[in-house]
């Protein structure tokens, strides 16, 4: 039998020679063009990352192809972001430029970087998930079509970290992103009288529920679900098949924007709510993509150099954001749960917008 | 006393399944069983999935434990 | 030319951005389950809904979690993802690879899998996207052999990341990686037998720059800071200054505590120290000219998650500041003292964030005998329902 309780293969092997080397006595960095960094060690030795994007969703195949780059130019070492891109680690100055035309002509955008947008972090969807209120790699992929350019650029005020998950389990922890993209459901889920006697147990599909919205029904030797207190979560559709979530119509795509992670300047953000309901629209969802194109633009005029999202809107206020963005402001702006007094105004100070 | 526990444990199992009930959680063993120790009973609920008497079932994010013969079937 | 099956996602083949439509044809052409894969999340594109049923099972034997139950709910149309599940695969730290491990990978789950993968899951496994209950214990075996294990799933600890680190940042505090090997490795228990309330997760992040995002996304955020001085080249800084950069307006006006000085006519920075918060802002702006302070840790941060159940958490300081060196003894008993008193005290699906709120955090450093500080609130309490401890009150009153 296989061996268990091994872990991961240790990272030390597979570490260049050179980080090996200079492992915790670099001394500086540059970024010397979008994609491209120079990492500078205490004896003098360079390191070179080339940064470039990938879909996430990668075919053995793809894999291999990323290798063999890796084999031409860098010994064949190479790392992933926490954000999906491939990072390809050299030291030889002079195959910088190849590596990068060949990146280049294999269509690997090259960049995330600085002051850019970078690949964004997102979850499995239709493809691979049960409860997703929307795709992940349609609209990633739709939005970066949009955005690329400012991948492999540096013209944003500051880092642009958006993500996306596609139900309100959020996956991807979408929750502190400069532009957070999260599908939701609208709908309770439905319960299938019929099936759900024979395919569930009624018990621990009950105790699934994190608000208690489900009841059992002796008459139907079925469930009901009480609409006030479901939040979506398909909790239950995860224990019980016969109690489907999705709805096409009712699903959809809200955004939030302002969040941040880094402690640098101001402290860690959660992103707030922007934009309520956008259809699914496959396969270009081209609402939510104009509609994140219009927020980063909007930022990327009116924000002063270094501010995140989240300080701009601060500076500049929430009645301003929503004024520059053209975003209406709803009902559904003002929260309701147990947070919600917070966030109301409890001053005569504010903007006309 | 681990034998003894695992006894226990199974006991649980086996009186708590035959309702509808079958997947439980590790703390509802421990709840159920209060004069037990905690750490023994989760040994005993390890071996027991090691001898594959009882079965993980996953939600992905939450595990239960059944006897394996109450295991969906696919 | 034969009409194509799938003309929805053919859309998503042109653009400027890598396509995953393209990487799914690539596993197609190979593998029958690929293209039933293809053809299913056409239909999810028509249909604007998804075709997924969850399943229970977990895998391989000895382990609970690591491998995610997947069923299409339509397999008379798409018996090639009849089952189709998921297999999490710890990462190697700071996902760094040789092109050798990474071809053995892709052999394995050629011959095992879909040919798909998520480098990487938002855990930070790498995810093998898509094979069938009878290739997961044999799949499991292959890896094995070749060096890798199975993250977590379930009521587990998840796979523990880490930020590049000393590898590649001159800005790492701590030894991130080492750090967050060295956890995964002493807990491998914890990660593959889930016997907890619900999910946990250690994330190591070398600076506040935070580049994996512990402080959201994890319930045990390790976070590298300094003490003293931070060390100035003022050489480097009017260098720095000569070559465009405003260092008025875009590092000390910027300086969240307004500690620094900027004489322009000198040309020279000053700092009060005692006044820095560590926010990393001038460092990252000047890496050349600003060192951190010479006494290097970590600040330990708890309760970082998302809105289920009761509302997303960031997490909160309970350790301002500790010594991480190897064998890291300390750190490692303080989270095998906070996972047993989160699984003792936790409620089913309770995150550790949120038991912490519900008993309150001055039991929870009680019961882990950790000592409250200033630096663990932004500002002390409000409201005046305080509560003493019974032995704090004199029992007898006359
Ligand atoms: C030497 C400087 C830095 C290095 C080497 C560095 C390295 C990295 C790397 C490798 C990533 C993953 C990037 C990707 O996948 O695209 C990352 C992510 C990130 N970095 Fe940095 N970073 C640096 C500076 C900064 C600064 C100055 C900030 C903030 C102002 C910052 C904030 C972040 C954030 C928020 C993320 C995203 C984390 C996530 O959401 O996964 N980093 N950093
Ligand atoms: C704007 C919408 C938000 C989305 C989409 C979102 C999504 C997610 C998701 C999914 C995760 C993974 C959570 C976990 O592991 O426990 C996540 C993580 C988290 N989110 Fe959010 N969140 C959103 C907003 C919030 C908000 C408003 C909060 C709080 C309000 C929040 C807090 C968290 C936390 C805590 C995590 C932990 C992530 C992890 O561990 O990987 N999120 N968020
Ligand atoms: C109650 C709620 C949740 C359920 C039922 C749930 C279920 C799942 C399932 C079934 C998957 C696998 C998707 C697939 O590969 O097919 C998954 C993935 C994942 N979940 Fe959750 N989840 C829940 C909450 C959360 C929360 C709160 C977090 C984080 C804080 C989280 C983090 C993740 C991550 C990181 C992945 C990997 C996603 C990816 O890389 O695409 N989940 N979850
Ligand atoms: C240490 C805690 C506190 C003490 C000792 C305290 C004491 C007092 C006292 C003595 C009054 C005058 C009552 C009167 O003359 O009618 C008062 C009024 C008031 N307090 Fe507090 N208070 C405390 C905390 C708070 C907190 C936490 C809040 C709100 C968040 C608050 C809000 C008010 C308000 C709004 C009034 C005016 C009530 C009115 O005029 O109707 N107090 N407080
Ligand atoms: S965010 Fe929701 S739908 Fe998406 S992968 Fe996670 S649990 Fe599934
Ligand atoms: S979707 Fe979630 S909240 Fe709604 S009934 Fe199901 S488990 Fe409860
Ligand atoms: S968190 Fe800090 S130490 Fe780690 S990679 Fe990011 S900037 Fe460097
Ligand atoms: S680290 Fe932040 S707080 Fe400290 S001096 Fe630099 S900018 Fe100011």
């Amino acid at each position: 039998m296989a061996k268990t309780d091994i872990g991961p293969p240790n990272y030390k092997n597979f570490m260049p020679p050179v980080i090996q080397k200079n492992y915790g006595k670099w001394q500086y960095h540059e970024i010397l063009q979008p994609g491209l960094l120079k990492h500078v060690g205490e004896t003098g030795e360079e390191l070179y990352t080339v940064r470039a994007g990938s879909p996430r969703l990668m075919s053995t195949d793809h894999i291999r192809e990323i290798c063999e780059i890796a084999e031409k130019y860098c010994d064949g070492y190479l790392r992933f972001t926490s954000r999906h891109n491939i990072e390809f680690l050299l030291t030889d100055k002079s195959k910088i430029e190849p590596l990068i035309a060949e990146l280049k002509s294999k269509k690997y955008p090259v960049g995330g970087t600085g002051h850019c947008v970078t690949n964004i972090v997102h979850t499995q969807g239709w493809v691979h998930c049960h409860t997703p209120a929307t795709d992940a790699s349609g609209p990633v992929k739709a939005v970066m079509d949009e955005l690329h350019e400012y991948f492999s650029t540096m013209t944003m005020p500051s880092q642009v970290r958006i993500a996306l998950a596609c139900c309100l389990n959020m996956c991807g922890a979408v929750h502190c992103s400069d532009i957070a993209i999260l599908g939701i459901h609208r709908t309770v889920p439905k319960p299938d009288h019929s099936r759900v006697p024979n395919v569930c147990e009624i018990p621990t599909t009950v105790a699934s529920c994190p608000t208690g919205a489900i009841r059992p029904d002796p008459k139907t030797k079925s469930v009901t679900i009480n609409e006030e207190k479901c939040m979506y979560c398909g909790n239950c559709y995860t224990v019980c098949p016969a109690l489907p979530l999705a709805d096409p119509e009712n699903d959809g795509i809200s955004i939030w924007v302002g969040g941040k992670v880094s402690n640098a300047r101001s402290a860690p953000m959660f992103s707030k709510l922007a934009i309520p309901f956008l259809p699914n629209n496959p396969p270009r969802w081209p609402e939510t993509v104009a509609a994140v194109k219009n927020i980063l633009e909007t930022y990327a005029k009116h924000a002063r150099k270094h501010e995140r999202m989240g300080e701009w809107i601060n500076r500049i206020s929430w009645e301003r954001f929503f004024r520059l963005t053209g975003i209406e402001f709803t009902d559904k702006h003002i929260d309701d749960f147990t947070t919600a007094p917070e966030t109301y105004r409890t001053t005569t100070q504010f903007k006309w917008g | 006393m681990s034998a003894e526990t695992k006894g226990k444990v199974l006991e649980f199992f086996r009186e708590k399944s035959r309702g509808d009930k079958k997947k439980y959680y590790v703390k509802e063993v421990v709840k159920g069983l209060p004069n037990e120790d905690r750490h023994a009973i989760q040994e005993a609920v390890k071996e027991l999935l090691d001898e594959e008497t009882l079965k993980y079932w996953s939600s992905g994010s939450t595990t239960y434990v059944m006897l394996a013969e109450f295991f969906p079937k696919e | 030319m034969a009409e194509s099956e799938t003309p929805l996602l053919d859309e998503l083949e042109k653009g400027e951005w890598p396509s995953f439509v393209k990487d799914m044809k690539q596993a197609a052409e190979k593998k029958p389950m690929a293209k039933d894969l293809l053809r299913q999340l056409e239909l999810s594109y028509k249909e604007k809904i998804g075709h997924w049923k969850h399943g229970g099972i977990v895998g391989v034997k000895g382990y609970g979690g690591g491998v995610i139950g997947r069923y299409s709910d339509r397999p008379d149309l798409f018996p090639g993802v009849a089952h189709f599940h998921t297999m999490r695969v710890n990462h190697p730290t700071g996902w760094f690879y040789t092109t050798k491990a990474l071809r053995t990978l892709c052999d394995i789950w050629d011959k095992h899998g879909s040919g798909l993968t998520n480098m990487h899951g938002s855990t930070g496994d790498i995810i093998l996207l898509g094979t069938s209950t009878d290739h997961l214990q044999s799949c499991f075996d292959d890896l094995s052999d070749a060096g890798f294990d199975l993250g977590g799933s379930g009521s587990a600890l998840r796979t523990p990341s880490a930020c590049v680190g000393p590898a590649r940042c001159e800005w790492a505090c701590i030894d991130s990686l080492n750090i967050c090997y060295d956890i995964t490795m002493s807990f491998q228990d914890q990660l593959h037998r889930p016997m907890f309330p619900y999910k946990f997760k250690i994330k190591v992040s070398g600076c506040a720059n935070d580049c994996v995002a512990s402080i959201a996304r994890s319930d045990f955020s390790i976070i590298g800071t300094w003490k003293g001085k931070i060390q100035i080249d003022q050489k480097e800084v009017q260098a720095y200054a000569a070559s465009g950069l405003d260092v008025q307006a875009e590092v000390t006006d910027l300086c969240p505590t307004k500690c620094m000085t900027w004489d322009e006519k000198a040309k020279t920075l000053a700092i009060e120290d005692a006044d820095c918060t560590r926010c990393m802002h001038c460092i990252n702006m000047m890496p050349k000219a600003l060192r951190q302070g010479k006494e290097k840790g970590a600040t330990l941060l708890i309760g970082g998650k998302a809105p289920i159940v009761q509302g997303a958490l960031l997490s909160t300081v309970i350790v301002p500041f500790m010594k991480l060196e190897p064998p890291y003894q300390e750190l490692k008993d303080l989270i095998l003292k906070i996972l047993d008193w989160w699984d003792e005290h936790g409620k089913m699906r309770e995150r550790v964030g949120e038991l912490i709120n519900r008993v309150g955090m001055r039991t929870f450093l009680k019961d882990i005998g950790l000592k409250p500080a200033p630096q663990m609130v932004k500002n002390p309490r409000t409201n005046p329902y305080v509560f003493f401890w019974p032995e704090e009150i004199k029992k007898e009153v006359k």
